[in-house]
């Protein structure tokens, strides 16, 4: 049984329609691409997935659970997490507090018995996405590559099963991008955390994805391995235009 | 409790010495007149404190807070009409209608997002206004209600006991604030997606926070009855707006600053006095003066000074 499992999926917005009909599932382990030109309709997809807006028909299905109608919280406390393109961290609380937050939840008051095994829990984490040195500054100071880190680390302490990871790159440098990534596959490889990306930064992504969905005018027009997406007549005449090719290497 | 101490020393012990002062006061002088202001002083102190835990912490602006100290208040005097309520046993009763209105009118409340649960909460603070007044025959309109047992036949007992109630709701409200509940009420006050986001039940929480913000503007609705052995229209309703300007004077989202304001402001305006006809001039001034050079706060600010001063001399930070 896929892990997640998003069958016919659709919203409208008035005349716009924002997501239409889309189908995709993702095998546990995987690190799963979506891609699209802005407008797309990818943001939409996480909202509907993670039930931040209701779908007006269609499915989603965590192990097999259904989730539509669910409330974001609930369906956060179930292992199906996601982060926002523009960073929410929790402003005038330092990253420890910040991080604290997600333990806190039903799902993780489960898990962890006691404040002596949060803060075990929190540093684990911290230790994971590089966070360990800044666990006592005001998040309030700190530099955007930071507060990308925090949002990817924020999701990661509720131990889901599932990351929807929204633009984690988007506004950093090149530079910045490494230790972001870093922090992504080493939550996939040694958590076995699964995760879904949206990005625009087609190098770094395609290289740390498996699979990819291309989404155009919110219908899903392509599916396949980076090297197959490229090559997709669909998706270079939409997104990626001539140069498609090289992102992915021989 | 020791990184408190650790981090905060210098704050403690002159909170510690103002305990021991406010203890202390009706055993070295018998200044009744300075008496009566503390009590009403330390009344205000817990409103504010109460009002910090919903509103500062999660950013929920409550308008109408007086609408949860009538409930106390008028709760008492209603039943005192018939039967005289002991403070032993209207405080906690108080506390509980106020607690179950609280979640009465959190729930459908709390859902709204920007400023519509300020003016929900306006607008229940007035509908209760209005109806205090069209139903008169129970409420006492204008007149109010007399006949509320006092809280103690002296007022040095009487004193005692509000100090008493101040210190320990004032203290719990503080603890919570620093607790986990307090935690993902800021979290909340800062993005409540993102809380959501994190599995955070906001609207419980939100309402959990307001059932206990009422609960203790409640208790102190009747403790003032029981106080003034009389509860009155303009002594309940006017009561919103007031306790908004103390909290924001004193600073928001860590209880004490609220209360310290709450206190400070309340002692101020029995200062003013001396200026006759100026002091409402002279009050709104300085309240102008310290919104616009301290909008976080004067306690907020205080307490950030003694702890950076500690920090360079032991950390050098």
């Amino acid at each position: 049984m896929a892990l997640l499992a998003v069958e016919n999926l659709h919203k409208q917005f008035g005349g716009l329609t924002a997501c239409d009909h889309v189908s995709f599932s993702v095998e546990r382990g995987e690190r799963f691409g979506i891609l699209g030109p802005n407008g797309a309709g990818k943001t939409t997809l996480f909202n509907l997935i993670t039930g931040f807006i209701r779908p007006d028909s269609g499915s989603v299905q965590l192990q097999g659970k259904p989730l539509t109608g669910m409330k974001p919280e609930h369906i956060s406390s179930l292992g199906l997490v996601r982060t926002f393109q523009i960073v929410k961290p929790f402003k005038g609380l330092s990253v420890f507090e910040n991080l604290k937050v997600p333990t806190l939840s039903p799902r993780m008051r489960k898990r962890l018995k006691g404040e002596r095994e949060r803060e075990k829990w929190i540093e684990t984490i911290a230790d994971l996405s590089d966070l360990k040195a800044i666990l006592q500054e005001k998040v309030d100071e700190l530099p955007h590559g930071y507060l990308k880190k925090l949002e990817v680390a924020k999701a990661l302490c509720i131990q889901p099963e599932i990351v929807l990871l929204d633009e984690p790159f988007a506004g950093l440098t090149s530079s910045e991008i490494q230790p972001i990534s870093t922090v992504i596959q080493r939550a996939n490889e040694k958590n076995g955390t699964t995760i879904v990306l949206i990005e625009h930064r087609l190098k770094e992504f395609m290289q740390l994805v498996h699979r990819i969905i291309a989404i155009d005018y919110g219908q899903k027009i392509a599916e396949g391995t980076p090297g197959e997406i490229v090559k997709n007549p669909l998706v270079v005449e939409s997104y990626l235009g001539k140069g498609g090719a090289d992102l992915v290497g021989p | 409790m020791r990184a408190l101490w650790k981090k905060n020393g210098i704050t403690v012990l002159l909170l510690l010495a103002g305990v021991v002062f406010l203890l202390l006061f009706p055993v070295l002088g018998d200044d009744l007149y300075l008496l009566t202001v503390f009590s009403i002083a330390l009344m205000y102190s817990v409103y504010a404190a109460s009002w910090d835990l919903l509103s500062g912490y999660t950013g929920k602006e409550n308008f109408g807070h007086a609408a949860l100290v009538a409930i106390g208040a008028y709760s008492l005097g209603i039943i005192s009409q018939s039967t005289p309520l002991q403070p032993i046993l209207s405080i906690p009763l108080a506390g509980i209608l106020s607690i179950v209105w609280g979640i009465l009118i959190g729930i459908p409340t709390l859902r709204l997002k920007g400023p519509y649960f300020a003016l929900a909460t306006l607008a229940v603070a007035s509908i209760m206004e209005k109806l205090t007044l069209s139903f008169s025959e129970v409420t006492g309109g204008e007149e109010g209600l007399y006949g509320i047992p006092f809280l103690a036949q002296d007022f040095v007992p009487s004193y005692y006991f509000v100090l008493l109630f101040a210190i320990l709701s004032i203290g719990f409200l503080f603890f919570l604030g620093r607790s986990n509940f307090g935690l993902t009420l800021k979290s909340i006050r800062s993005d409540e997606d993102a809380a959501r986001a994190v599995g955070i039940s906001t609207t419980r929480y939100k309402v959990t926070a307001f059932a206990i913000s009422a609960g203790f503007a409640g208790m102190t609705g009747a403790i003032s009855g029981h106080y003034y052995g009389f509860v009155g229209f303009d002594m309940v309703f006017p009561l919103s707006l007031n306790i908004i300007i103390l909290s924001v004077v004193g600073g928001l989202g860590g209880i004490l600053p609220a209360a310290l304001g709450a206190f400070f402001l309340t002692y101020l305006t029995e200062l003013l006095r001396e200026f006759g006809e100026f002091n409402q001039l002279i009050y709104t001034g300085i309240l102008m003066v310290v919104v616009l050079v301290l909008p976080h706060g004067v306690f907020n600010l205080l307490g950030d000074f003694l702890r950076r001063g500690r920090k360079h001399g032991v950390t050098g930070r």
